[in-house]
């Protein structure tokens, strides 16, 4: 994407020259002498022996002042190549500081004619013309460079009077000037001028529609203050300006497409797109453009958004002459934008119809079928029933009764997942444990992300996050698939072909907090274990292998099928800890907001409303969080 | 050299994993490669031996009775707009991790190779590359309906209970037979 050309010094000096050149740097009152640098070649690629001067730089429109500038570079090149490379500039120059002058429009023509003054000043009486290695602009101070022994002839010009100015020429002792970064800054005036142009933006855009007006451009008043339309390729720059600097305003795409959703350039006497274009580039997901009263007379001017605005809906093409000249170009407006549905007030095709014809354009994903629980005489059932209880309560007794030396346990983050959330807690607690093999590629680091046995799990469970997951008859938070599997390692080591065993595969959510921070989140997992017989004299349940692998919270596909699951009858559930109402509201409440952004009390408002149960929550907050006050939110 | 071997396990398990993610999911997003030569239900061993394996597969919890086959069939079929034409399914790996399940597999093994492994044995090449071991495998990822930028996606988790394909544990095995073949699999699109 070019930098944006409008807001910024240089502007107005470049548009006033005529043709302006292009994209130039921005930001700086720094100014190096160009001239032609370098040599020139001639048609078969020589270089041009002759001195890069005198009548042979004098091409262009501008002679006059090429002229005098190609003198002081052919200056330049004279004292660089007599007095040898790379020092001359820098160990022989003394940098100068120029005040009394008015440098606030930041005209680089007017410095140009400063430089040009004191260099013919201070060559006055001497045999030979004295120049200006380079110069910056400071705010209203003027920092020239020039040669050490061409000083105290440009000291002589302290007190001289330039226009109404009188200067002060001083050696200076301060740094140069930097340029200003490109991101950080823009001088004072383009500071100035993206500020202005804001508060034109916050004018023209309606909250309730969400539509961003900028039509009729050239009658706006303050635009026209400040001078932005009167010429064309301005009124382009301003345009790229305005909708940059409206872009700027969000973070994310998402939220720019949720607050413009909609922009109006009627009646800005456009006969292309071809000015506006970026639009397309920066508001891609726009709903609603309206074109009215331009001079559109055919599609060719339109084609260059052809391929963008995917999302358009509502197109608004009426007085332009495209109406009477070609009068089929809503059918091939329908064909350019795949969700088109009103042109010019007028429906083409309906929501449902644009939906049914992407439906039948996308691929049929496999369906969903349920749970696929072979279970063998309520073994898995059994241990899900207590797994997941002591896993949030009671992490040392559920290792010690399920776990052995043999047993293993990895997890592995999926870093880069779907998820609805907004805010997702931070991996830092399971970063450096996780095992994803497609990020750990060292044997090292794979070896030492493998837990195996009790004891090892053990250490390794008391460093992760507290969890809680939800009830396990909640049968749209959990799939569970089970099946049979020979060949597991036989504990008693008497069949050779191995024993049978179970791999069940869980796929469902939790709460989390975090031990230092406190801070409370959800996320998605699944986890494949793998259940063989015990050791004679232990439980007759063993874990073979646990792998846990966890991503962002996302919903599962439509609940599955109830009855295919293991009966909802309460297990043997032991030990479950006591929990204080009252803090585990409060914790509630807290969880809810590090989600929603929300205030403590409007947490605490809205569980209540919905008898404590967080996920109700969360939905209710979905659906009225448009509604709520600016104050049932956290200072940003 | 108990440690030595088991580093030479876990690697061979990592290193034949790999191959295998690789490969299976560039065979799931449409080469011409039939499925089924990933599993342990298309290999004579499994099939032929006293306990006969087929391969137990579950995609989006139905048992398919029909095997790979079935599955490559559901696969092509998940290609085809309702309007008849071909389009891309994407099945993009995002995280993997393997277990070795059981160190000593001896399922349809040979009976030349049935000597237990000797956890003071040298590692040499053959227990380097040819561990007799079952692997638990289990893959997350993220699948797009369609090759556009606008397409939807979900989330996908599919676990492996990988063994070995003995026809590789001979001296000179056929050039592109897999290592590894499915026993065991369970896919979930989340």
């Amino acid at each position: 994407m070019a930098p944006p050309t409008g807001p910024r010094a240089g502007t107005n000096a470049s548009a006033a020259r005529g043709k302006s050149t292009g994209i130039r740097r921005p930001g700086g009152g720094i100014q190096k002498q160009r001239g032609p640098v370098g040599g020139r070649t001639d048609r078969d690629g020589d270089v041009s022996m002759d001195a890069p001067g005198g009548a042979g730089a004098t091409r262009g429109r501008k002679s006059g002042r090429s002229s005098k500038i190609s003198e002081r570079t052919t200056k330049n090149l004279l004292t660089y190549a007599t007095s040898g490379p790379s020092k001359s500039r820098f160990a022989n120059s003394v940098a100068l500081k120029v005040t009394g002058l008015d440098l606030s429009s930041g005209d680089s023509k007017h410095i140009s004619s400063v430089l040009a003054f004191l260099e013919r000043k201070a060559s006055k009486n001497l045999d030979r013309q004295l120049s200006i290695n380079k110069s910056a602009v400071d705010g209203n101070s003027l920092f020239i460079q020039v040669g050490k022994d061409d000083v105290p002839s440009f000291l002589h010009l302290d007190g001289f009077t330039y226009g109404p100015a009188t200067l002060g020429i001083s050696e200076s002792h301060e740094p140069w000037p930097q340029r200003k970064s490109r991101k950080g800054g823009l001088s004072e005036s383009g500071a100035a001028i993206k500020e202005r142009l804001q508060e034109v933006l916050f004018k023209r855009y309606d909250v309730n529609t969400r539509v961003l007006n900028l039509s009729a451009l050239g009658q706006d008043e303050v635009l026209q203050s400040m001078g932005l339309f009167d010429a064309k390729d301005t009124a382009e720059k301003a345009f790229k300006a305005l909708v940059h600097i409206c872009n700027q305003q969000f973070e994310t795409d998402k939220a720019k497409a949720e607050a413009i959703q909609g922009v109006s350039l009627a009646s800005n006497a456009l006969s292309t797109v071809t000015p506006v274009f970026d639009l397309a580039l920066r508001f891609p997901r726009l709903k609603m453009l309206d074109l009215s009263n331009n001079n559109i007379s055919n599609l060719r001017q339109l084609t260059k958004w052809r391929h963008y605005f995917q999302q358009l809906e509502v197109l608004v093409l009426t007085g332009n002459p495209i109406e009477k000249e070609e009068p089929n170009y809503k059918t091939e407006l329908l064909d350019w934008f795949p969700k088109l549905q009103i042109i010019n007030g007028q429906q083409f095709r309906s929501a449902q119809e644009i939906e049914a014809r992407e439906a039948a354009s996308r691929p049929r994903p496999i369906p969903q079928a349920g749970a696929d629980f072979r279970d063998s005489d309520g073994v898995g059932e059994n241990f899900i029933r207590t797994f997941f209880p002591l896993f949030d309560s009671d992490r040392p007794s559920l290792l010690s009764t399920f776990y052995d030396e043999q047993s293993r346990f990895t997890l592995s983050l999926i870093s880069n997942g779907i998820t609805t959330s907004t805010s997702v807690p931070s991996w830092q607690p399971y970063l450096k444990f996780s095992r994803n093999m497609a990020k750990i590629t060292t044997d090292a680091g794979r070896s030492q992300r493998l837990f195996e046995g009790g004891a090892m799990i053990a250490d390794l469970w008391k460093q992760l996050p507290a969890t809680r997951h939800p009830d396990l008859t909640d049968f749209t938070k959990y799939i569970i698939d089970c099946h049979p599997i020979p060949g597991l390692p036989d504990p008693t080591r008497q069949s050779s072909a191995g024993v049978g065993g179970l791999v069940l595969t869980i796929h469902g959510q939790f709460d989390e907090m975090e031990p230092t921070t406190q801070n409370v989140g959800m996320r998605s997992f699944s986890r494949t274990l793998v259940l063989g017989p015990g050791p004679p004299g232990r439980n007759p349940i063993r874990v073979v292998s646990d792998m846990l692998a966890l991503r962002a919270f996302n919903p599962l596909p439509g609940a599955p099928d109830p009855a295919t699951l293991p009966a909802a009858a309460p297990g043997p559930v032991p030990t479950a800890p006591v929990v204080d109402v009252e803090e585990q509201k409060k914790q509630m409440a807290m969880a809810l907001t590090n989600r929603t952004k929300m205030t403590l009390e409007y947490s605490a408002m809205c569980l209540d409303g919905t008898g404590w149960d967080f996920n109700m929550a969360l939905q209710a907050f979905e659906e009225k969080k448009a509604q709520l006050p600016p104050d049932a939110f956290l200072p940003a | 050299m108990a440690a030595a071997l088991r580093e030479a396990q876990l690697k061979a398990a990592s290193d034949g994993a790999k191959q295998f993610v690789d490969n299976y999911y560039i065979c799931l997003n449409g080469s011409s490669q039939p499925l089924r030569t990933f599993y342990a239900s298309s290999n004579a061993k499994y099939t032929s031996c006293a306990q006969p394996v087929t391969s137990d597969i579950t995609v989006n919890g139905a048992v398919l009775t029909g095997g790979p086959d079935e599955y490559e069939s559901m696969i092509k079929a998940q290609r085809q707009t309702p309007s008849g034409i071909e389009t891309k399914v994407r099945y993009e790996v995002e995280g993997w991790d393997v277990h070795i399940l059981n160190p000593d597999f001896t399922l349809a093994c040979p009976e030349n190779l049935l000597t237990p492994t000797d956890p003071d044995a040298k590692p040499d090449r053959r227990t380097k590359d040819n561990i007799k071991a079952s692997l638990l495998l289990q893959v997350t990822g993220m699948i797009s309906y369609g090759g556009d930028k606008e397409a939807p996606r979900s989330m996908f988790n599919d676990v492996f209970v990988l063994v070995p394909n003995w026809d590789t544990y001979v001296k000179n095995p056929a050039r592109h037979a897999r290592k590894w073949l499915v026993m065991s699999q369970n896919f979930r699109a989340l």
